[in-house]
């Protein structure tokens, strides 16, 4: 059960991670240039991070009885703060992209949380989690279907508020003449 | 079986996930472009100095007082946004709001409060502006809040649903009870 705890969220942050970089490549190349991987490098940088962000993710409840998905979580918390180390090295302002366009800055953050990485690898490692992949193939279709509804529940936050404005927008529209008429008064809209 | 159907789920899952980030971003597109135009529905604080003071000390019913909390909606008849607020309170005029209506021409004003069917015994027609000359505030619509029979601040008030918005907050931080509910009766 705590492999289970620990596996799934993991491996949807992973995905998220991954798939998000994918399609805002041209943010997360950005990023790379600023670390100074611009050129063949950067877009070599943008595909295989991400990759290896999916392919770490889906190894973890597909094949959870191998090595390598753990030791790529290892191996990735290490170039995450490897990055942070970079970007507080060129001492300039560089957005992380982590789980996709925006988010925080590249820095501090990531080195500090190398420990939580190698922590959830080692504890991976020992808990050793088994399943069949054919199991491990309905996990995860659950952990999908997972980020699927967390992107959904912002997806109708958001259009809930964009159809907040557009009724207030609709009300504005009937404004035709000034609002306030005071012989001192502010006009205001 | 089970397995074709599970990578088929996952294949899915991945496509809409991308599909719904884009939508993500297309929405946080538009927000961005509300901004950059001003196209704000966001109320603001107004500058206001009668803060502390009791309703009745600027020509308001006395019977705000009393109130544990209401509004006072500052509003003109020659207000666009004033109007269309207005309108959505389809003549329910909450027991918690009082009306002034700043006119320029108190026929015209009348007859707003008239077309709308206002709740006249929550409605004042400040036809000389004192109220509003009193209060200080040049600006509508403006909601002035009172809170335990004392000014304590205003803000504008660009929509309907931010004034309802304004309503619920107000309601919801209500704790104690100065003069009851029945105490705001505007006459």
């Amino acid at each position: 059960m705590a492999a289970l705890l620990l596996t799934f969220p993991l491996s949807g942050i992973l995905l998220w991670a991954g798939l998000e970089k994918l399609r805002e490549r041209g943010q997360f190349m950005g990023t790379l240039a600023q670390l100074g991987f611009a050129g063949r490098a950067g877009s070599l940088l943008a595909v295989v991070v991400p990759v290896a962000e999916i392919v770490t993710g889906a190894g973890l409840v597909l094949v959870p009885s191998a090595t390598w998905p753990v030791a790529s979580v290892a191996g990735l918390g290490v170039l995450f703060a490897a990055a942070g180390l970079l970007a507080l090295r060129t001492g300039r302002n560089i957005t992380c992209s982590c789980l996709g366009a925006g988010g925080s800055m590249l820095g501090r953050r990531q080195i500090g949380l190398l420990p939580a990485w190698l922590g959830v690898a080692a504890a991976l490692y020992l808990l050793a989690p088994a399943w069949p992949a054919s199991q491990g193939i309905q996990y995860l279709a659950a952990v999908t279907v997972g980020i699927v509804a967390v992107r959904a529940h912002a997806l109708v936050r958001l259009a809930s508020r964009s159809a907040g404005y557009r009724k207030a927008i609709g009300e504005a529209a009937g404004v035709r003449r000034p609002i306030v008429m005071r012989a001192e008064g502010v006009e205001t809209g | 079986m089970t397995v074709a159907l599970s990578a088929s789920v996952v294949i899915l899952a991945i496509l809409v996930f991308l599909l719904l980030g884009s939508q993500v971003e297309m929405y946080r597109t538009i927000e961005q472009l509300r901004e950059y135009s001003g196209l704000i529905d966001r109320p603001v604080p107004v500058a206001f100095t009668r803060s502390g003071e009791r309703p009745s000390g600027v020509g308001l019913p006395a019977e705000l007082d009393a109130a544990a909390q209401a509004l006072v909606l500052l509003l003109s008849d020659k207000c666009a946004t004033c109007r269309s607020i207005v309108a959505s309170l389809d003549g329910a005029v909450p027991r918690d709001v009082v009306l002034v209506i700043e006119a320029e021409d108190p026929d015209q004003s009348a007859g707003l409060t008239m077309s709308y069917d206002l709740d006249p015994t929550r409605t004042i027609i400040d036809s000389t502006r004192h109220i509003g000359d009193a209060l200080g505030i040049n600006t509508t619509p403006v909601a002035i809040v009172v809170e335990e029979g004392r000014f304590t601040r205003a803000t504008t008030v660009p929509s309907s649903r931010q004034l309802y918005a304004l309503l619920e907050s107000l309601r919801a931080n209500r704790t104690i009870e100065v003069g009851g509910p029945s105490s705001l009766e505007v006459k």
